[in-house]
């Protein structure tokens, strides 16, 4: 009894003391989660898609281009801003590349020309 | 300014007998960074060994081959050839990333307007080689779609079949009409030695504040602020002397475990000035974070629990453990909320190629985030000071 007796006051004690709670419980949880939530992310590969001018993804063929690179599973992709965010999110190894989508590409693709994409 | 100094070198010397401070300053961020490094080192190339089972033998399969070896995939790839059940052995234990069956019939399925799948082995443990070894194949395979598609409107559109071979391999020269162009952004690649070394420096710098905070209650149970407070020194001074010592420990550790990777490991830091001013603005950051422990804590166990929790909480949220840039979008907003988070931005853009202008922004909250806690634990110390 003497022995319960010490184990429940210990416990009440460590209870008590919010410290030591942070360190056994929520600390491991937390570097679980993040370490889980960020390398789930590194099972596909990251690509940013940009337009060359903030209208280059607005034509049907260009918005088909960018919906097929999101609906591809080994991809994930993230809508970029501008080139400067582009250029940013490559130098922080936020993607591993980035398709620059050119401002013709609805109108070359309709006229049968061919068109590069910078990536 | 004489007592100021006097009082930042006293403790300063009473640091350094610490050994503990010691490690926790300046070789577990090495050793912590370098150990990181070496285990995440080998990632920064990519490159697949693959291997290709012709059980076809045909021109189809033939084509794939040199689709393989082409010179735009040179750097990507290291093509062998082997039999299914090698490649399937080799695949299962790592010494392939990927493998490409091309099954007995293929090439004259694909003539005959037939289908037949062209099978990629890959390793679960290996997701990625996986999935651009089905890319490839998907480019592949969509090429020849491309080429059935043209032909067959062409014979539609009134072409001879007898020419139908001559169009297939007319059609197959020709490039499609989206392609790809590797074009250089102007950065340079991120080593894991330049992000965890800036990582783990920050990390550890922050240990001073459980020093600083535990030292200034020693010294009042001590009776040494007491005999200060007596002593002809403003209590300004104490405090100014006492934050000095602080902001010393912390520039000097970070500014040790810049130099040492830099020089050793080969970590890239940025621009000289701009990594300068950034250590002077996390030291002031300590100077602030230190003083709101002591001004929030009343005894050296509260300052001790209280410091701990603030440093493995910004360490978390700033993003010290991990690649932050591999986080999912609210985490990497999250970690803007710490001057850590800010700086290891700033490192990341400085290694990564970026000039000093990269640093303005970062800089300037961090040193704001200074200025907010330094004030407002100024404003809880008059509590505090008070008996």
């Amino acid at each position: 009894m003497t022995a319960l007796a010490l184990t429940a006051a210990e416990l009440r004690r460590v209870v008590r003391d919010r410290t030591f709670l942070f360190f056994i419980v929520l600390l491991p949880v937390l570097i679980i989660l993040l370490i889980g939530v960020t390398i789930s992310g590194n099972e596909t590969i990251r690509v940013g898609v940009v337009g060359e001018r903030p209208t280059s993804l607005a034509g049907q063929l260009a918005r088909q281009l960018a919906s097929r690179l999101d609906a591809d599973p080994s991809l994930t992709v993230e809508s970029l801003s501008s080139r400067d965010a582009a250029v940013g999110a490559l130098r922080r190894g936020q993607v591993s590349a980035v398709v620059v989508v050119p401002d013709d590409l609805d109108v070359a693709l309709r006229s049968g020309q061919s068109v590069s994409l910078p990536g | 300014m004489g007592p100021v100094i006097a009082i930042a070198l006293k403790d300063l010397r009473q640091r350094l007998r610490d050994r503990s401070a010691l490690v926790l300053g300046f070789l577990a961020p090495l050793l912590v960074a370098w150990l990181i490094s070496a285990a995440f080192g080998s990632v920064a190339t990519f490159h697949m060994n693959v291997a290709v089972v012709d059980q076809d033998g045909g021109p189809v399969a033939s084509g794939f081959g040199t689709f393989l070896h082409s010179p735009e995939l040179s750097e990507l790839l290291t093509v062998s050839t082997a039999t299914e059940a090698q490649a399937r052995a080799q695949v299962e234990d790592g010494s392939l990333s990927a493998a490409f069956v091309i099954p007995k019939g293929f090439s004259s399925a694909v003539t005959t307007g037939g289908s037949m799948p062209l099978t990629v082995l890959g390793s679960v443990d290996a997701s990625v080689s996986a999935q651009v070894a089905r890319s490839l194949a998907g480019s592949f395979t969509a090429h020849i779609e491309a080429v059935r598609l043209s032909v067959a409107t062409a014979l539609d559109g009134g072409a001879p079949q007898a020419r139908a071979a001559a169009l297939a391999a007319a059609a197959a020269d020709l490039q499609p009409p989206e392609s790809v162009v590797p074009r250089s952004a102007g950065t340079r690649e991120l080593s894991s030695v330049s992000y965890y070394a800036p990582a783990m420096g920050i990390f550890f710098m922050l240990f001073a504040i459980g020093f600083g905070a535990r030292g200034y209650f020693l010294e009042r149970t001590g009776g040494t602020m007491e005999r200060l407070a007596a002593a002809p020194i403003s209590p300004a001074a104490v405090m100014v002397g006492k934050s000095l010592a602080t902001f010393v420990y912390g520039v000097a550790s970070l500014g040790t475990v810049a130099a040492v990777t830099s020089l050793v490991f080969g970590a890239q830091w940025g621009p000289l000035p701009a990594v300068v001013a950034l250590v002077l603005a996390l030291g002031l950051t300590l100077v602030g974070l230190t003083a709101l422990v002591i001004a929030v804590a009343r005894s050296e166990r509260q300052a001790e629990g209280f410091a701990s929790i603030l440093t493995f909480g910004l360490v978390l949220l700033g993003g010290n453990f991990i690649f932050i840039s591999a986080a999912p979008p609210l985490v990497r907003t999250l970690s803007l909320l710490t001057p850590n988070g800010w700086a290891l931005r700033a490192f990341t853009d400085l290694a990564g190629g970026a000039d000093w202008t990269a640093a303005v922004t970062p800089l300037l909250v961090i040193l704001a985030f200074a200025a907010v806690t330094t004030a407002l634990a100024f404003a809880l110390l008059r509590r505090v000071a008070r008996p």
